[in-house]
Protein backbone atom coordinates (compact mmCIF):
# COMPACT_ATOMS: atom_id res chain seq x y z
CA UNK A 1 0.00 0.00 0.00
CA UNK A 2 2.74 2.31 0.98
CA UNK A 3 4.63 1.30 -2.14
CA UNK A 4 1.68 2.04 -4.38
CA UNK A 5 1.31 5.45 -2.82
CA UNK A 6 4.98 6.10 -3.36
CA UNK A 7 4.84 4.93 -6.96
CA UNK A 8 1.76 7.05 -7.60
CA UNK A 9 3.37 10.13 -6.09
CA UNK A 10 6.52 9.61 -8.13
CA UNK A 11 4.41 9.16 -11.25
CA UNK A 12 2.42 12.26 -10.42
CA UNK A 13 5.58 14.24 -9.81
CA UNK A 14 7.07 13.27 -13.16
CA UNK A 15 3.82 13.89 -14.99
CA UNK A 16 3.57 17.39 -13.54
CA UNK A 17 7.25 18.01 -14.19
CA UNK A 18 6.96 16.77 -17.75
CA UNK A 19 3.91 18.91 -18.46
CA UNK A 20 5.60 21.98 -17.03
CA UNK A 21 8.80 21.25 -18.93
CA UNK A 22 7.04 20.55 -22.20
CA UNK A 23 5.11 23.79 -21.93
CA UNK A 24 8.08 26.09 -21.85
CA UNK A 25 8.50 26.84 -25.53
CA UNK A 26 10.42 30.06 -24.91
CA UNK A 27 14.13 30.26 -25.48
CA UNK A 28 16.13 32.02 -22.82
CA UNK A 29 19.70 32.98 -23.68
CA UNK A 30 22.49 35.30 -22.49
CA UNK A 31 21.19 35.23 -18.93
CA UNK A 32 23.05 36.82 -16.04
CA UNK A 33 22.45 38.21 -12.57
CA UNK A 34 24.07 41.46 -11.49
CA UNK A 35 26.62 41.02 -8.74
CA UNK A 36 25.94 43.64 -6.08
CA UNK A 37 27.94 44.52 -2.95
CA UNK A 38 26.89 42.30 0.00
CA UNK A 39 25.38 45.33 1.78
CA UNK A 40 22.82 45.74 -1.00
CA UNK A 41 19.75 43.54 -0.64
CA UNK A 42 18.44 43.93 -4.17
CA UNK A 43 19.68 42.83 -7.54
CA UNK A 44 18.36 42.09 -11.01
CA UNK A 45 18.39 39.28 -13.57
CA UNK A 46 18.76 39.85 -17.30
CA UNK A 47 18.36 37.62 -20.35
CA UNK A 48 17.11 37.43 -23.90
CA UNK A 49 13.65 35.93 -24.21
CA UNK A 50 12.52 34.53 -27.52
CA UNK A 51 9.05 33.28 -28.33
CA UNK A 52 9.48 30.81 -31.23
CA UNK A 53 5.77 29.92 -31.33
CA UNK A 54 2.96 31.30 -33.44
CA UNK A 55 1.09 32.44 -30.36
CA UNK A 56 1.70 35.43 -28.12
CA UNK A 57 2.96 34.65 -24.63
CA UNK A 58 2.58 36.53 -21.39
CA UNK A 59 5.25 36.40 -18.73
CA UNK A 60 3.32 36.88 -15.49
CA UNK A 61 5.88 36.21 -12.77
CA UNK A 62 9.25 34.77 -11.88
CA UNK A 63 10.47 32.90 -8.83
CA UNK A 64 13.83 32.13 -7.30
CA UNK A 65 15.15 30.75 -4.03
CA UNK A 66 17.85 33.42 -3.71
CA UNK A 67 15.48 36.28 -2.89
CA UNK A 68 12.52 36.95 -0.62
CA UNK A 69 10.54 38.37 -3.51
CA UNK A 70 10.92 38.36 -7.27
CA UNK A 71 9.19 40.95 -9.44
CA UNK A 72 9.02 41.92 -13.09
CA UNK A 73 10.05 45.52 -13.69
CA UNK A 74 10.68 47.91 -16.49
CA UNK A 75 12.59 51.18 -16.50
CA UNK A 76 10.71 53.95 -18.22
CA UNK A 77 12.64 57.02 -19.26
CA UNK A 78 10.59 60.21 -19.29
CA UNK A 79 12.79 63.15 -20.15
CA UNK A 80 15.68 62.85 -17.71
CA UNK A 81 13.71 60.76 -15.26
CA UNK A 82 14.30 57.03 -15.03
CA UNK A 83 11.43 55.36 -13.21
CA UNK A 84 11.15 51.73 -12.30
CA UNK A 85 7.73 50.27 -12.86
CA UNK A 86 6.49 46.96 -11.61
CA UNK A 87 4.92 44.93 -14.40
CA UNK A 88 1.95 42.66 -13.78
CA UNK A 89 2.71 40.94 -17.06
CA UNK A 90 5.04 41.30 -20.01
CA UNK A 91 3.73 40.27 -23.40
CA UNK A 92 5.95 38.60 -25.98
CA UNK A 93 4.24 38.36 -29.34
CA UNK A 94 4.72 35.45 -31.72
CA UNK A 95 8.32 35.11 -32.90
CA UNK A 96 9.34 38.19 -30.91
CA UNK A 97 12.62 38.52 -29.05
CA UNK A 98 12.62 40.67 -25.93
CA UNK A 99 15.79 41.90 -24.23
CA UNK A 100 15.86 42.05 -20.47
CA UNK A 101 18.78 44.39 -19.83
CA UNK A 102 20.03 47.18 -17.54
CA UNK A 103 17.90 50.28 -17.83
CA UNK A 104 15.04 48.31 -19.38
CA UNK A 105 13.04 45.17 -18.61
CA UNK A 106 14.51 43.17 -15.73
CA UNK A 107 13.57 40.61 -13.14
CA UNK A 108 14.10 42.25 -9.76
CA UNK A 109 15.48 40.06 -6.99
CA UNK A 110 14.36 41.70 -3.76
CA UNK A 111 15.74 40.84 -0.35
CA UNK A 112 18.64 38.58 -1.24
CA UNK A 113 18.82 35.81 1.35
CA UNK A 114 22.60 35.60 1.04
CA UNK A 115 25.09 37.89 -0.65
CA UNK A 116 25.64 36.92 -4.27
CA UNK A 117 29.02 35.58 -5.24
CA UNK A 118 30.62 36.08 -8.61
CA UNK A 119 30.15 33.07 -10.93
CA UNK A 120 27.47 31.68 -8.63
CA UNK A 121 24.65 29.95 -10.47
CA UNK A 122 21.16 31.28 -9.75
CA UNK A 123 18.05 29.29 -10.62
CA UNK A 124 15.11 31.30 -11.83
CA UNK A 125 11.73 30.06 -13.01
CA UNK A 126 9.67 32.08 -15.42
CA UNK A 127 5.90 31.64 -15.21
CA UNK A 128 3.63 32.29 -18.16
CA UNK A 129 -0.08 33.08 -18.33
CA UNK A 130 -0.86 29.77 -20.03
CA UNK A 131 0.46 27.92 -16.98
CA UNK A 132 3.76 26.89 -18.49
CA UNK A 133 7.08 27.59 -16.84
CA UNK A 134 10.65 27.94 -18.00
CA UNK A 135 13.45 27.10 -15.57
CA UNK A 136 16.63 29.01 -16.31
CA UNK A 137 20.07 29.02 -14.77
CA UNK A 138 21.88 32.35 -14.64
CA UNK A 139 25.46 33.20 -13.71
CA UNK A 140 26.24 36.02 -11.30
CA UNK A 141 28.68 38.49 -12.77
CA UNK A 142 29.78 42.06 -12.43
CA UNK A 143 28.18 44.56 -14.74
CA UNK A 144 30.37 45.21 -17.77
CA UNK A 145 29.35 48.85 -17.59
CA UNK A 146 25.68 48.81 -18.23
CA UNK A 147 25.17 48.31 -21.90
CA UNK A 148 26.21 45.07 -23.47
CA UNK A 149 28.39 45.17 -26.56
CA UNK A 150 25.47 44.15 -28.71
CA UNK A 151 23.40 47.01 -27.39
CA UNK A 152 26.13 49.55 -28.12
CA UNK A 153 26.06 48.37 -31.71
CA UNK A 154 22.32 48.68 -31.93
CA UNK A 155 22.18 52.20 -30.57
CA UNK A 156 24.87 54.26 -32.17
CA UNK A 157 25.60 57.36 -30.27
CA UNK A 158 24.84 60.74 -31.77
CA UNK A 159 25.74 64.18 -30.61
CA UNK B 1 45.03 73.67 -60.95
CA UNK B 2 43.02 70.70 -59.84
CA UNK B 3 46.14 69.13 -58.38
CA UNK B 4 46.81 72.34 -56.45
CA UNK B 5 43.26 72.46 -55.20
CA UNK B 6 43.48 68.83 -54.08
CA UNK B 7 46.79 69.47 -52.35
CA UNK B 8 45.24 72.41 -50.57
CA UNK B 9 42.24 70.35 -49.52
CA UNK B 10 44.58 67.65 -48.35
CA UNK B 11 46.47 70.13 -46.18
CA UNK B 12 43.22 71.29 -44.58
CA UNK B 13 42.20 67.71 -43.97
CA UNK B 14 45.56 66.83 -42.50
CA UNK B 15 45.78 69.86 -40.25
CA UNK B 16 42.11 70.18 -39.52
CA UNK B 17 41.50 66.65 -38.38
CA UNK B 18 43.81 66.61 -35.34
CA UNK B 19 42.73 70.15 -34.48
CA UNK B 20 39.11 69.09 -34.38
CA UNK B 21 39.98 66.23 -32.08
CA UNK B 22 41.94 68.39 -29.67
CA UNK B 23 39.68 71.39 -29.72
CA UNK B 24 36.59 69.63 -28.35
CA UNK B 25 36.05 72.13 -25.60
CA UNK B 26 33.96 71.54 -22.54
CA UNK B 27 32.38 74.86 -21.59
CA UNK B 28 31.76 75.69 -17.95
CA UNK B 29 28.13 75.04 -17.04
CA UNK B 30 27.21 78.12 -15.00
CA UNK B 31 23.66 76.98 -14.21
CA UNK B 32 24.58 73.88 -12.25
CA UNK B 33 26.80 73.10 -9.30
CA UNK B 34 28.39 74.89 -6.38
CA UNK B 35 30.21 73.87 -3.23
CA UNK B 36 28.49 71.71 -0.64
CA UNK B 37 29.26 69.97 2.63
CA UNK B 38 27.73 66.66 3.72
CA UNK B 39 28.58 63.62 5.83
CA UNK B 40 31.31 61.73 4.03
CA UNK B 41 32.74 58.21 4.06
CA UNK B 42 36.08 60.01 4.38
CA UNK B 43 35.58 62.42 7.27
CA UNK B 44 38.44 64.71 6.23
CA UNK B 45 36.88 65.14 2.80
CA UNK B 46 33.28 66.11 3.35
CA UNK B 47 33.12 69.19 1.16
CA UNK B 48 33.26 69.44 -2.61
CA UNK B 49 35.97 72.12 -2.33
CA UNK B 50 38.17 69.57 -0.50
CA UNK B 51 38.77 68.05 -3.94
CA UNK B 52 40.08 71.28 -5.46
CA UNK B 53 42.98 70.61 -7.79
CA UNK B 54 41.48 67.32 -8.87
CA UNK B 55 38.64 66.45 -11.19
CA UNK B 56 35.46 64.93 -9.77
CA UNK B 57 33.13 62.38 -11.33
CA UNK B 58 29.88 62.91 -9.44
CA UNK B 59 26.75 60.80 -9.44
CA UNK B 60 23.56 60.75 -7.39
CA UNK B 61 21.66 57.56 -6.52
CA UNK B 62 20.75 55.14 -3.74
CA UNK B 63 22.20 51.79 -2.71
CA UNK B 64 18.87 49.90 -2.65
CA UNK B 65 18.52 50.63 -6.36
CA UNK B 66 18.61 47.28 -8.16
CA UNK B 67 19.20 48.34 -11.74
CA UNK B 68 20.02 51.89 -12.79
CA UNK B 69 22.35 53.07 -9.96
CA UNK B 70 24.70 50.06 -9.95
CA UNK B 71 24.78 50.30 -13.74
CA UNK B 72 25.85 53.96 -13.59
CA UNK B 73 28.39 53.27 -10.83
CA UNK B 74 29.83 50.45 -12.93
CA UNK B 75 30.29 52.96 -15.70
CA UNK B 76 32.22 55.22 -13.31
CA UNK B 77 34.35 52.19 -12.37
CA UNK B 78 35.08 51.61 -16.04
CA UNK B 79 36.17 55.20 -16.57
CA UNK B 80 38.40 55.08 -13.47
CA UNK B 81 39.94 51.78 -14.59
CA UNK B 82 40.60 53.19 -18.05
CA UNK B 83 42.41 56.14 -16.43
CA UNK B 84 44.45 53.74 -14.32
CA UNK B 85 45.56 51.98 -17.51
CA UNK B 86 47.35 55.23 -18.27
CA UNK B 87 48.87 55.40 -14.79
CA UNK B 88 47.96 55.26 -11.11
CA UNK B 89 48.78 58.96 -10.92
CA UNK B 90 46.22 59.73 -13.62
CA UNK B 91 43.57 57.87 -11.68
CA UNK B 92 44.53 59.72 -8.49
CA UNK B 93 43.84 63.03 -10.23
CA UNK B 94 40.14 62.15 -10.50
CA UNK B 95 37.82 61.68 -7.52
CA UNK B 96 34.76 59.44 -7.95
CA UNK B 97 31.97 60.75 -5.72
CA UNK B 98 28.50 59.34 -5.03
CA UNK B 99 25.80 61.34 -3.23
CA UNK B 100 22.73 59.46 -2.01
CA UNK B 101 19.27 60.95 -2.16
CA UNK B 102 18.01 58.20 0.16
CA UNK B 103 19.55 59.29 3.48
CA UNK B 104 16.89 57.37 5.43
CA UNK B 105 18.53 54.10 4.36
CA UNK B 106 21.96 55.18 3.18
CA UNK B 107 24.13 55.83 6.22
CA UNK B 108 27.84 56.64 5.93
CA UNK B 109 28.63 53.05 6.96
CA UNK B 110 26.33 51.59 4.34
CA UNK B 111 27.74 53.86 1.65
CA UNK B 112 31.26 52.81 2.61
CA UNK B 113 30.40 49.10 2.47
CA UNK B 114 28.66 49.54 -0.87
CA UNK B 115 31.04 51.83 -2.70
CA UNK B 116 34.30 50.05 -1.89
CA UNK B 117 33.24 47.38 -4.38
CA UNK B 118 33.18 49.88 -7.21
CA UNK B 119 36.65 51.19 -6.33
CA UNK B 120 38.68 51.79 -3.18
CA UNK B 121 38.87 55.49 -4.02
CA UNK B 122 35.09 56.00 -4.30
CA UNK B 123 33.74 58.44 -1.72
CA UNK B 124 30.10 58.51 -0.64
CA UNK B 125 28.13 61.33 0.93
CA UNK B 126 24.83 61.55 2.77
CA UNK B 127 23.13 64.07 5.06
CA UNK B 128 19.78 65.20 6.31
CA UNK B 129 16.95 64.97 3.76
CA UNK B 130 17.06 68.78 3.49
CA UNK B 131 20.82 68.90 2.89
CA UNK B 132 20.66 66.21 0.27
CA UNK B 133 17.70 67.87 -1.43
CA UNK B 134 19.59 71.16 -1.54
CA UNK B 135 22.67 69.61 -3.18
CA UNK B 136 20.53 67.65 -5.65
CA UNK B 137 18.67 70.81 -6.61
CA UNK B 138 21.89 72.66 -7.31
CA UNK B 139 22.92 69.97 -9.76
CA UNK B 140 19.49 69.70 -11.34
CA UNK B 141 19.04 66.19 -10.01
CA UNK B 142 15.43 65.05 -9.86
CA UNK B 143 14.38 62.21 -7.57
CA UNK B 144 10.86 61.22 -6.64
CA UNK B 145 9.82 58.40 -4.33
CA UNK B 146 7.49 56.23 -6.37
CA UNK B 147 4.13 54.98 -5.27
CA UNK B 148 4.47 51.27 -5.84
CA UNK B 149 3.40 48.00 -4.30
CA UNK B 150 6.87 46.58 -4.92
CA UNK B 151 8.37 44.45 -2.15
CA UNK B 152 11.52 46.52 -2.59
CA UNK B 153 9.92 49.33 -0.59
CA UNK B 154 10.68 52.86 -1.70
CA UNK B 155 12.00 53.03 -5.23
CA UNK B 156 12.91 56.35 -6.73
CA UNK B 157 12.27 57.76 -10.15
CA UNK B 158 15.41 59.75 -10.78
CA UNK B 159 17.81 61.31 -13.25
CA UNK B 160 21.05 59.41 -13.68
CA UNK B 161 23.69 61.77 -15.05
CA UNK B 162 27.37 61.51 -14.26
CA UNK B 163 28.77 65.01 -13.76
CA UNK B 164 32.34 65.81 -14.69
CA UNK B 165 33.67 68.64 -12.55
CA UNK B 166 36.94 70.40 -13.24
CA UNK B 167 39.72 71.12 -10.72
CA UNK B 168 37.77 74.18 -9.57
CA UNK B 169 34.63 72.14 -8.89
CA UNK B 170 32.81 73.60 -11.88
CA UNK B 171 30.46 71.43 -13.95
CA UNK B 172 32.02 70.81 -17.36
CA UNK B 173 30.08 67.85 -18.75
CA UNK B 174 27.07 65.62 -18.10
CA UNK B 175 27.00 62.04 -19.27
CA UNK B 176 23.88 59.96 -19.80
CA UNK B 177 23.75 56.19 -19.54
CA UNK B 178 24.08 55.74 -23.30
CA UNK B 179 27.27 57.79 -23.65
CA UNK B 180 30.17 55.52 -24.58
CA UNK B 181 32.85 54.99 -21.92
CA UNK B 182 35.53 56.08 -24.42
CA UNK B 183 33.92 59.48 -24.80
CA UNK B 184 33.82 59.94 -21.04
CA UNK B 185 37.47 58.99 -20.73
CA UNK B 186 38.35 61.40 -23.55
CA UNK B 187 36.48 64.21 -21.79
CA UNK B 188 38.24 63.51 -18.49
CA UNK B 189 41.63 63.41 -20.21
CA UNK B 190 40.96 66.66 -22.04
CA UNK B 191 40.31 68.37 -18.69
CA UNK B 192 43.43 66.77 -17.18
CA UNK B 193 45.42 68.30 -20.04
CA UNK B 194 44.05 71.81 -19.48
Amino acid sequence: MLNLKKILSVLLFWTVAAVAWAGSAVEVTDGWVRWVPPVSENSAAYFTLHNPTDKPLELVSASSDVARAVELHNVIKTGDLMSMQKQEKIGISAHQTLQFQPGSYHVMLIGLKKPLEENQSVSLTLHFADGTTAPVSLTVRKDAGGKSGADEHQHHHHH
Amino acid sequence: MIARWLACGGMVALLGWPLLLVAKELPVNTRLGGDFQLQSTVAAQDQLSDFKGRLVLLNFGYTSCPDVCPMVLSRMTQVMNALEEDSKETRARVQPLFVTFDPARDTVERLQAYLQHFGKDFIGMTGTPEQVADVAKRFGVVYLPQKSDSAAGTLFAHSDYIYLLDDQGRVRALFGSKDPIDEMVDAVESLLDE
